[in-house]
Parts: C-alpha cells; sequence; structure tokens
C-alpha cells in the first residue's frame, strides 16, 4: 500500500487537550475516492479527527497524510480539502456572496466572482446573495457555509454533520449534489440514514479508539432479522468492541 | 424571596466567573481597607494625578457603558431562561439588579483603587459611588438600544461631560473624582433619578420577544457589494480589511453590560468622522483652551487609543479558522490580519496627528505634539501586533458566533485584554514628559512588533491555540 495514494491516512494518531486525551492512538485510512462516515458517540473524538485531517490541529503524536502531504505543514493541502464542521457560521460581516468571493479570493481562485455566482445557482442562493449572514435563516446559513467549503472543488471533503438544518427537498439536493462531486469524502454524523445515502463504509471512534472499520453491507449483515441499523451501532459503540 | 434571591445568584454566576469575582472582590476590600486606614491616619496626598486617573476612568464607563450598553443577555438565556415558567417583571428586574451588582463591582474594581486618594470622607465616597454606579446601569439599559447615531451623540456628550471637572467645570456626574464631592453629588441625584426613570419605563414596557430578536431594528441586506476582482491571496485580505473596519466583539472594554456584535464600517467613513473631529479639536484647543493644550493633547490620545484599541482588537472574535486557515496558511494569515489593522490606525489617526501638529506650531510654536507622533504613529501600531498575539496565543476574546448576547461567562484572562491599553498609556505619559523617553519607547514596541511579524512559528502555535480553544 502506498500511503501517497490514500486520501487519508492516520497512523497511532494521539491527540491531547490539557491532561485530556481525545485520541489515543487512532490509524485508519481512506483510499481515494473512498466514501467514509465516521461515527461515534458524543465526545468520542470525531470532530477532533476531521481538525487534524483538515490542518486545523496538530496531532501530539502520530503521522496524519492526506494524498501523502502532511496537513498542517503543506500548504498544497489548502487546495486539496474542503472542510465543514458542525454548526458552522460564515463571517458575520459579510453578504452571502461577499462570503464566497472573499473566500474563493483568498484561495487564489481564478474569476472568484464568477465560481461565487455558480455556486450560489447550484444551491438556490441567489435570492440571498446580498443578505447578511447575521440575517439568514439556520438552513440556509448551513447552504452556504456548504458552498463555502465546496467552493474550490476540493478532492477530499470533510463535513461534520452536513445536512443539520436542512428542510427535506434541500437535504435530497445536496446529496444528490455532493453524490456526482465524486470526491474522496468524510462525513462525521450521528444520522444513519445520512450516513448511509453519502458514504458506503463505516470507521466508528469511542472515547478516542477506534472500535469497528467496515462497509455498510457488513454491519447490515451483523444485525438479527428486523433489527434497525441503530441497534447493531448502539450495541457497537456500547460494548466499545476494539477492531 | 429566597427564589428570588437563587434567581439573582444564578444570574450573577451565569455572568461571571468565580475566579472573576474573586479578583473584583479583593479589590473592592483593598479600596475599603486602604481608605479607612487613610482616613484614620490623617495622611493627605498632595498629588492630583490620582483623581485625573479616576475622572478619566469615570468617563470610560460612562461612555462605553452608553455605547455599547444594554442588558447583559446570554444565549442559553435566550433558550432556556426566557422559556422558564418565571414571571417575566421579576426576571428582568432580576437581570436589571444583576446588572447594577456586576457592573458595580466592576466600578468599584477599577475606580476604587484610587478611592483612598480622592479626598472624600466616608458618607461622600458611599453616596457618590452608589450614584454612579446607578447612574452608569440605567444609563446602559436605556441608551444601549437606541439607534447607532443617538448613542454615538449621547456617548460623545458624556464624554465631553465627563472630562469637563479637569477642565475646572464642577457640574458633572465624574466632578465626584476631581474634588467637588458636593455638585457632584448634586448632579448626580436628579441624573440618575431621569434614566433611572427612563430605563425602568423601558423595562416595564420591553417585551420578552425583545430579547430573542436583539437585531430586528437593522437592515437584512448590505446597501453595497464588496467586490474582491483583482484581489488574490494575501491581496484580497489586506483589501478587506484596510477599506473595511472590522468592529466585533466585547466593544465596550470595561465592565460587563456590554453586548457582542459585528459589523463593519468603511475606512473612508471612519475618515471623514474623524477629520471633521480633529477639524473642530483643533479649533476648540487654539481658540479656547490654548493654556492648557499639552494637558488637552495628552487626554485626546487616551481616548482616542482606548476607543480604536477596543474596536480594532475585539474584531478577531469574528475570524473564521474554518475558512481563512484552510485557505492559506494559518500563521501568515494572523500575521497579515495583524499588519492589515496596524495600516488601518495608522490611516484613521492620520487627521488626529495632523491636528496636534497644527496646534503644536499655533499655539506653542514648538512643532507638532511628540505625544502625538511617537504614541498614534509608532506605538499604537505596534501594540497592535503584540496584543493580536497575545489575544489570539492564549484565546483573550471569545469568538462571536451568535450577535447580541454574551458568548460566556467574563473570566480572568479576559482582563489581560486590556494590558496592552495600559502600555500605550504608560508611553502617552513619558512621551507628555519626554519626547526622547516617548521615542525610545515607542521604538521597544515597534522593535517588538517587528520580531514578532518575522516569526512565523510563534503565529501558527496562536493559530493552533485559537482552535484549541474553541474557535471554528
Amino acid at each position: 500500500m502506498k500511503t501517497s495514494e490514500d486520501a487519508v491516512s492516520l497512523s497511532d494518531v494521539v491527540k491531547l487537550y490539557g491532561n485530556f486525551v481525545a485520541l489515543k492512538g487512532i490509524s485508519f485510512r481512506i483510499p481515494d475516492g473512498g466514501k467514509y462516515a465516521l461515527l461515534g458517540p458524543n465526545g468520542a473524538g470525531k470532530s477532533t479527527t476531521l481538525k487534524l485531517i483538515a490542518g486545523l490541529l496538530k496531532p501530539d503524536k502520530g503521522i496524519v497524510r492526506v494524498y501523502g502531504y502532511d496537513p498542517a505543514n503543506d500548504l498544497e493541502t489548502k487546495k486539496i480539502i474542503g472542510y465543514l464542521p458542525e454548526d458552522a457560521t460564515p463571517y458575520r460581516n459579510l453578504s452571502v456572496r461577499e462570503n464566497l468571493e472573499y473566500i474563493a479570493a483568498l484561495r487564489g481562485i481564478e474569476n472568484a466572482a464568477d465560481r461565487a455566482l455558480e455556486i450560489m445557482d447550484a444551491l438556490k442562493l441567489r435570492d440571498y446573495e446580498r443578505a447578511k449572514v447575521a440575517k439568514l435563516s439556520r438552513g440556509n446559513i448551513q447552504k452556504l457555509a456548504l458552498a463555502l467549503a465546496i467552493i474550490h472543488r476540493p478532492r477530499l471533503l470533510l463535513l461534520d454533520e452536513p445536512l443539520n438544518y436542512l428542510d427535506i427537498p434541500t437535504q435530497e439536493e445536496v446529496i444528490s449534489m455532493l453524490s456526482k462531486i465524486g470526491n474522496s469524502m468524510l462525513v462525521s454524523t450521528h444520522i444513519m440514514a445520512v450516513a448511509g445515502r453519502l458514504t458506503d463504509n463505516i470507521i466508528m471512534i469511542s472515547r478516542g479508539t477506534l472500535i469497528w472499520q467496515g462497509t455498510f453491507a457488513k454491519l447490515k449483515g451483523m444485525s438479527s432479522e428486523g433489527e434497525p441499523i441503530e441497534k447493531v451501532v448502539a450495541r457497537l459503540m456500547t460494548d466499545g468492541q476494539v477492531v | 424571596m429566597v427564589k428570588w434571591f437563587k434567581l439573582l445568584k444564578f444570574i450573577i454566576k451565569t455572568r461571571i466567573s468565580p475566579g472573576m469575582l474573586a479578583i473584583l472582590l479583593i479589590i473592592i476590600i483593598y479600596a475599603i481597607f486602604t481608605g479607612i486606614g487613610m482616613s484614620s491616619s490623617g495622611i493627605k496626598i498632595n498629588t492630583k494625578v490620582p483623581q485625573y486617573y479616576a475622572v478619566i476612568y469615570a468617563t470610560f464607563f460612562l461612555v462605553f457603558s452608553s455605547f455599547s450598553g444594554g442588558l447583559a443577555i446570554l444565549k442559553s438565556d435566550r433558550d432556556y431562561l426566557f422559556l422558564l415558567p418565571i414571571n417575566k417583571r421579576q426576571l428582568i428586574v432580576t437581570l436589571f439588579i444583576a446588572q447594577i451588582i456586576i457592573l458595580g463591582s466592576s466600578i468599584i474594581a477599577f475606580l476604587g483603587f484610587y478611592l483612598p486618594f480622592l479626598g472624600l470622607n466616608a458618607w461622600e465616597a458611599v453616596t457618590s459611588f452608589a450614584l454612579f454606579i446607578l447612574f452608569v446601569t440605567s444609563l446602559s439599559t436605556y441608551v444601549g438600544d437606541l439607534p447607532t447615531g443617538r448613542k454615538a451623540i449621547i456617548s460623545a456628550f458624556l464624554g465631553a461631560w465627563g472630562i469637563s471637572p479637569l477642565l475646572s467645570f464642577p457640574y458633572s456626574p465624574t466632578a465626584i473624582f476631581f474634588g467637588y464631592p458636593l455638585s457632584g453629588i448634586f448632579i448626580l441625584v436628579p441624573s440618575t433619578a431621569v434614566t433611572m426613570i427612563f430605563s425602568n419605563k423601558k423595562i416595564a414596557n420591553i417585551g420578552i420577544e425583545y430579547f430573542k430578536t436583539v437585531n430586528k431594528g437593522s437592515s437584512v441586506g448590505f446597501k453595497g457589494n464588496i467586490s474582491f476582482a483583482g484581489h488574490k491571496g494575501i491581496k484580497a485580505l489586506y483589501y478587506f480589511n484596510i477599506n473595511y473596519l472590522t468592529i466585533a466583539g466585547r466593544s465596550g472594554g470595561i465592565g460587563y453590560n456590554v453586548r457582542y456584535f459585528s459589523g463593519r464600517v468603511k475606512i473612508t467613513k471612519i475618515l471623514l468622522a474623524i477629520s471633521i473631529v480633529s477639524a473642530v479639536y483643533a479649533f476648540i484647543t487654539i481658540k479656547y483652551l490654548s493654556t492648557n493644550a499639552n494637558l488637552v493633547s495628552l487626554l485626546t490620545s487616551i481616548f482616542v487609543v482606548s476607543f480604536i484599541y477596543s474596536f480594532m482588537q475585539t474584531s478577531i472574535a469574528n475570524e473564521r479558522p474554518w475558512l481563512a486557515f484552510t485557505s492559506i496558511d494559518p500563521g501568515s494569515f494572523l500575521i497579515h490580519l495583524s499588519i492589515s489593522k496596524a495600516i488601518s490606525s495608522i490611516i484613521i489617526l492620520l487627521p488626529l496627528v495632523i491636528s496636534d501638529a497644527i496646534i503644536g506650531l499655533v499655539v506653542s510654536r514648538a512643532g507638532p505634539s511628540p505625544i502625538s507622533q511617537v504614541t498614534l504613529l509608532i506605538a499604537m501600531p505596534s501594540i497592535l501586533i503584540i496584543s493580536n498575539y497575545v489575544a489570539t496565543r492564549y484565546s483573550l476574546i471569545p469568538q462571536i458566533r451568535e450577535e447580541g448576547v454574551l458568548p460566556g461567562q467574563m473570566r480572568i484572562k479576559q482582563f489581560f485584554f486590556a494590558i496592552p491599553m495600559y502600555i500605550i498609556f504608560a508611553v502617552i505619559g513619558i512621551s507628555a514628559f519626554s519626547f526622547f523617553g516617548g521615542l525610545v519607547s515607542s521604538g521597544i514596541l515597534c522593535l517588538i512588533a517587528v520580531i514578532m511579524l518575522t516569526n512565523k512559528r510563534i503565529w501558527r502555535k496562536a493559530a493552533y491555540s485559537m482552535i484549541d480553544h474553541g474557535y471554528v
């Protein structure tokens, strides 16, 4: 296996917040084009994992690589990664359009204004282009945040609860759009239906440790007849069974 | 009564951390015991310096509390507390009393230090402080919710009224701190009564919905659109941050009755306003205050520095690491953000420096005032860079995710946010006595800022620290 061909690889990664150990030597890999869901109970370390991959945090121990690059040090990863945190808020002192143009310009995208228009059309944000972010509904803020995360057409998408606050028609539009993009993807979510629609594989962590990894089909195979998949996930998380 | 006391205790505890409360109590106890000690020992202080400081601080409270005031509301208040089956009137009155206690303790903490040196007897001290606290709290409650234009006019009037005792005008709410206790109390009684009536009327008529829509008065969209055409990468950052001033965060600087907000103002608008104010300032100083020109220059510099520092340095609260740090190198982003702020401050302060130069040439024929040159043009931009690093590295300012509400408890480390302002005050003081001393101290700050800017590693650490401390 060549690490550089993987979209993401984590090797024995430890992350501390003061004395609290958020990640306890976690390792996994996502191949190029792989669509993975990151599952785990509250406080499992999902957001920390995404931040480490996005280069927003540095591991205290271990190696994080994105297409062979160190996301905390190699600027190349800025072009590759698109990151959407949970409850993301764009710049509140800019309008919808200005947010998109500013980030596109900051990223050095050619024709930032055209790209902003294109993505506003794709996410049906044109009606709000001059609106202050502070005045948008939570659903429209989420759409704008999503637009900002993908404005540079990233190869790897890191999404934390991407469908939060979206109404059902918009959820369907976003799912369809994300499915068409064809990028590598790591989606953190608590909702199995969302994970099932956006991804094919599961990485399950609990208390900073990897506890299970496999395909959706494999997970479904673990359920007894008529048992919902959520129950299987809950059982795995509660048992804390380590792979 | 027990239930009400519990509610009051809860409201205070949710707004101020135990550590911060302990620090305030220590300062209050210090002020009381030093005062008792000094009055019983009969020691007399022959300098007016503490009185000058007390008047300046008191004026800060008047100006900032009214300009950025309003009842302090947490997001959790809106989401949970206001939905509980608590009598609405009781809840609002409790919030107001909590505000009196919290704001009052900070007024005593800041001004209490000078209390033993003000020459007040016990009843004058108690009466004047109680009235001043009530006056500031009710002012902040009423004026804080007025439209910005009106707030600015009232705050400017309060600023001028506040420092007027320094120019021998005894009928001011701050006169109590400058050797005019009787006229000060005489003016505070009706002023407090009037502002209390206004604020009570407002509180009585206020709907609980008010708290849910604190921004309802402002427009939905921006009038103009900022175009980033032709500006790529770092250039876009400079273009935005030099042409527009982001004002965000805890703008009050002192006290806890502040609102968190974010907004932007075109730098040309600020420049125009400051040019007009500077021209008026030069005219008044030359025409009417020429004998006190140096003192006026000193006070103006202190005010301008504190105002600009409070507004500019809180803008970090509006940053979005998930967008900025994933677009360009986090260290580079913070370095260039700091430089752009320093450049903005020079642009904004230029009219005042020119006014001071004119005053210097006309009044004393000695040339431009050294206070202006060294503090406003060298020390101020330098301290903005240094404090930007400190604020990000130690996360002194919480991120604004929602406007109109406090993002959390006030903590001890937020006290440190004000320290760079005191360094500037010290440089202003040194400059007032010695041009060379001012130049050297400003030069040291400039050197520190330059050394910091050349070390990207420390800024990267600051960026990671922001994420570690909850910035998204």
